[in-house]
């Protein structure tokens, strides 16, 4: 069957490729580094497909049919669309078995997500891809959570959800090497009054919860005081998928900084993986 | 902070914003406002905004956040009047 051998969270943010110089050269150099040492981590686990989670910034769906999660089980996916997102992948190439068995398997786990057959994967996949220095990625499963239109997914379910993901890579046939992948966040705010403030205090709290290895307090916090972060942080679910897929244990915070000039909380991290959740 | 929730969204405004992500209906918008707007069954406020660039009527009415943001961004509003206009809007609920 096939192996989890990486789980890793990283922030997106368009201005770093549309406004890039809003922020200093010292925030410029510090977070390009943090993000080629996180694509140098997921390089290194040597996956052979990776599970996206992200997020669909209306690209896919609108309000006439908006699923609340997705499972994109192509052979192919389109790049980025988006006028500012320039020398993007026209395309990326999917896993449609190791999706059509994570579709299969989440229904059996008692979730219904919905799936595509063909998605339109936006900055939110293409640019941890891009600065990770992915040149060519792996196979990807996108696993899109609604996060631009309320309702969204409750955070426990995101956790449950997770878990889930894990326990189907572990029973697909095959050996092959699978790495989880969230996008978004942390706090931020996007098309509102709010916009460029960082709830610094929710990012703290959050990240601190996520290093607790205490899921259930974790869960709790975020759904208390996620709604006050920024409409941007309700991707934070998205992390919390990955915090479920790695068992709720083992998180490592990479990097952080708050960079209102980029409108986000930007954070990189990945989990340590205990062997156990292999066997 | 205002959650926009769906009982709320002006349907027809925000598939005007959800269709100009298309290049060609970008290039239909700019070549003729009044004409393009003519295909949807706007009301009256939300035609008036958009054709007067009005961000603040427009921020007052039921708009996603993320597609008023990509409407900004298709005409390239400058960020500070973008976010000016999101909290004189606010402001004057």
């Amino acid at each position: 069957v096939a192996r989890l051998v990486g789980v890793f969270a990283a922030s997106h943010m368009p201005p770093m490729v549309n406004a890039p110089d809003a922020a200093g050269p010292q925030v410029r150099a510090e977070a390009f580094a943090a993000y080629a040492s996180l694509g140098e981590r997921l390089r290194a686990c040597a996956a052979e497909a990776l599970v996206l989670v992200g997020p669909d910034h209306f690209q896919n769906f609108f309000v006439d049919n908006l699923p609340g999660i997705l499972v994109g089980v192509g052979e192919s996916h389109e790049g980025p669309a988006e006028p500012w997102m320039k020398g993007a992948p026209e395309r990326f190439v999917g896993h449609p078995a190791l999706g059509a068995h994570l579709l299969d398997s989440l229904y059996g786990a008692g979730f219904e997500p919905a799936f595509s057959l063909h998605l339109r994967l936006d900055h939110g996949y293409a640019l941890p891809l891009r600065f990770g220095g992915i040149g060519e990625a792996p196979p990807i499963v996108p696993v899109v959570i609604n996060a631009v239109q309320p309702p969204f997914p409750r955070v426990a379910r995101c956790y449950a959800l997770g878990a889930a993901i894990a326990d189907a890579v572990r029973t697909f046939p095959g050996g092959e090497r699978v790495a989880v992948l969230a996008s978004d966040g942390l706090s931020h705010s996007i098309g509102e009054p709010d916009m460029g403030r960082i709830d610094t205090e929710f990012d703290a709290g959050f990240l601190r919860h996520m290093g607790e290895s205490e899921p259930q307090a974790l869960l709790n916090f975020a759904e208390r005081n996620i709604h006050a972060a920024g409409n941007g942080a309700q991707e934070m679910r998205n992390w919390v998928v990955a915090h479920g897929a790695a068992g709720g244990t083992g998180f490592e915070k990479l990097y952080y900084r708050a960079v209102p000039e980029w409108f986000t909380g930007l954070c990189l991290a990945t989990w340590n993986l205990e062997e156990r959740t292999n066997s | 902070l205002v959650k926009v929730l769906y009982q709320v969204l002006d349907y027809w405004l925000n598939r005007v914003f959800f269709d100009l992500q298309a290049p060609a209906a970008q290039a239909a918008y700019r070549a003729d406002r009044a004409a393009f707007l003519a295909r949807y069954p706007l009301a009256d406020g939300a035609r008036a905004a958009l054709l007067a660039d009005d961000f603040v009527a427009l921020a007052q009415r039921g708009c996603n956040p993320y597609l008023i943001r990509l409407y900004a961004l298709i005409l390239k509003v400058p960020d500070a009047q973008f976010i000016a206009a999101l909290r004189a809007a606010a402001g004057s609920r």
